[in-house]
C-alpha cells in the first residue's frame, strides 16, 4: 500500500514507469474484478484497458484518501456496470434446457472418449451448470459470489468496491449461496428422474 | 417449552451469523476442516444442531461448485501490461494532440473574425452613411420659417408663461 502511495505519487508527476508499475501490480485483481462481472475475458479485458486508461487520465485529481487499488477495483466495477447497461450483453448464454444436450454431449464424449476427452467433457457439463446456476442469480449477487469465492476478494474489499455496507454484502452473500445450493440440487434431482 | 423454542431459536440465529463469518474468513470446502476452525462454542452448536450443520454444508457446497465451474481469472502477463500501455500512450498523445489542437485553431479563427468584423464594419459604415444623410427640419408650410410651436399643450403653456414672466 505504501508502495502503491509512492508510485502514485511519481505517476501523478508524471513518471510513465511509475504507473506502468502499478498496472503491473494490479491488472490481474482488476481482470478479476471485471472477470466476475462481465464472465468473458475479452469483455473484461476490454474494459480493464479502458479503465487504466481512466485512471490516468484523472490521476492528477487522485487525492489518496481512500487506497490505489480500492479506487481502481471501484472505477472497474462502474465501467462493468457502464458496459453492460450499454452493450447489453448477457454473461453467457446459457438455458435450463441445455443440460439436455450438454448430458447427451457428454454421453457421445463418454462413448468415443479418452481419458482427457472425457475430463474434458466432464468439466464442460459442469462449468455450463454452474454458468447456468449463476444466470439465475441478481448480477449484483453473481459478481459478489464470484469475487468472494472464486477471486478471493474480501467482504470488505467488495463492500468498498461496491459502495454497499458490509452486512448488506454478508446477507446478499448467504442468500446467493443458498439460492444457488437450492437450485444446484433441484436441477440435480430433475436430471437424475431423466436418466 | 415455548421459552426454550424461542432461546433455541435465537441460539441458532447467532449461530448462523458466526457461521457466516467463520466462512467469510475461511477459504477451504471442507465441512469437517471448517468445524475444526470454528471455536468451542460455535463447534459445540454446529454438531448438536443439524439446521445450522446443514447451512454451513450448504455454503460450502455453493463454494465447491463454483470452483469447480468457474475458473479464477489467470495473470494477463506482459503482455496484457504492454496493451495497456499503448493504450495509455495512445489517450494521452490524444489529449495532448486535442489541446495542441485548441490552440492551433485560434489563428485560423482569428483570420475568420477578422474578416467577419471587416464585414460588420462595412456595413455599419453604410448605414450610418445612409440614416446620417441631410433631412431638412421642419417648416411650417405657410411662411418657411421652422415651426418652434410645440403641439403639446403643456409646453406651449409653459412657454407662455415664462414669457409673461420676462416682460415687465
Amino acid at each position: 500500500m505504501e508502495e502503491d502511495r509512492a508510485l502514485v505519487a511519481q505517476a501523478q508527476g508524471g513518471s510513465r514507469e511509475a504507473f506502468e508499475e502499478l498496472v503491473r501490480r494490479h491488472q490481474h485483481r482488476s481482470l478479476a474484478v471485471a472477470g466476475g462481472i462481465l464472465r468473458r475475458r475479452e469483455d473484461a479485458e476490454d474494459v480493464v484497458q479502458q479503465v487504466f486508461v481512466k485512471v490516468f487520465l484523472s490521476l492528477r485529481n487522485f487525492d489518496q484518501r481512500a487506497a490505489f487499488s480500492t479506487w481502481l477495483y471501484k472505477i472497474t466495477v462502474n465501467e462493468c456496470w457502464d458496459y453492460l447497461r450499454k452493450k447489453r450483453v448477457r454473461p453467457l448464454t446459457y438455458e435450463a434446457d441445455l443440460s439436455e444436450d450438454q448430458a447427451r454431449r457428454y454421453a457421445s464424449t463418454r462413448e468415443t472418449g479418452s481419458a482427457a476427452g472425457l475430463d474434458a467433457g466432464v468439466r464442460m457439463v459442469t462449468r455450463e451448470r454452474v454458468e447456468g446456476l449463476l444466470e439465475t442469480l441478481d448480477p449484483v449477487d453473481r459478481s459478489m459470489l464470484i469475487l468472494k469465492e472464486v477471486e478471493g476478494f474480501s467482504v470488505g474489499e467488495i463492500a468498498r468496491m461496491m459502495d454497499l455496507n458490509g452486512n448488506t454484502v454478508k446477507v446478499r452473500l448467504f442468500r446467493a449461496r443458498r439460492r444457488m445450493v437450492e437450485l444446484n440440487r433441484k436441477r440435480e434431482r430433475k436430471e437424475s428422474r431423466r436418466d | 417449552m415455548w421459552n426454550r423454542r424461542k432461546e433455541q431459536k435465537r441460539d441458532c440465529a447467532a449461530a448462523q451469523s458466526r457461521t457466516q463469518n467463520l466462512l467469510n474468513g475461511w477459504g477451504g470446502t471442507d465441512a469437517a476442516e471448517c468445524l475444526g476452525t470454528a471455536d468451542g462454542e460455535l463447534r459445540v452448536h454446529l454438531e448438536a444442531c443439524p439446521d445450522c450443520r446443514e447451512g454451513m454444508e450448504k455454503t460450502l457446497e455453493a463454494r465447491s461448485v463454483l470452483r469447480q465451474g468457474v475458473a479464477a481469472a489467470a495473470d494477463p502477463g506482459a503482455a496484457f501490461t504492454r496493451r495497456i500501455m499503448l493504450a495509455v500512450d495512445a489517450a494521452a498523445e490524444k489529449e495532448s494532440a486535442a489541446v495542441a489542437n485548441t490552440w492551433m485553431a485560434v489563428p485560423a479563427l482569428a483570420s475568420r473574425m477578422a474578416w467577419v468584423c471587416a464585414f460588420a464594419l462595412l456595413l455599419a459604415a453604410a448605414w450610418l452613411h445612409e440614416t446620417r444623410a441631410y433631412s431638412p427640419p421642419a417648416r411650417s408650410a405657410a411662411n418657411g420659417e421652422m415651426a418652434l410651436v410645440s403641439d403639446s399643450p403643456a409646453e406651449s403653456e409653459e412657454v407662455l408663461v415664462s414669457v409673461a414672466r420676462s416682460e415687465p
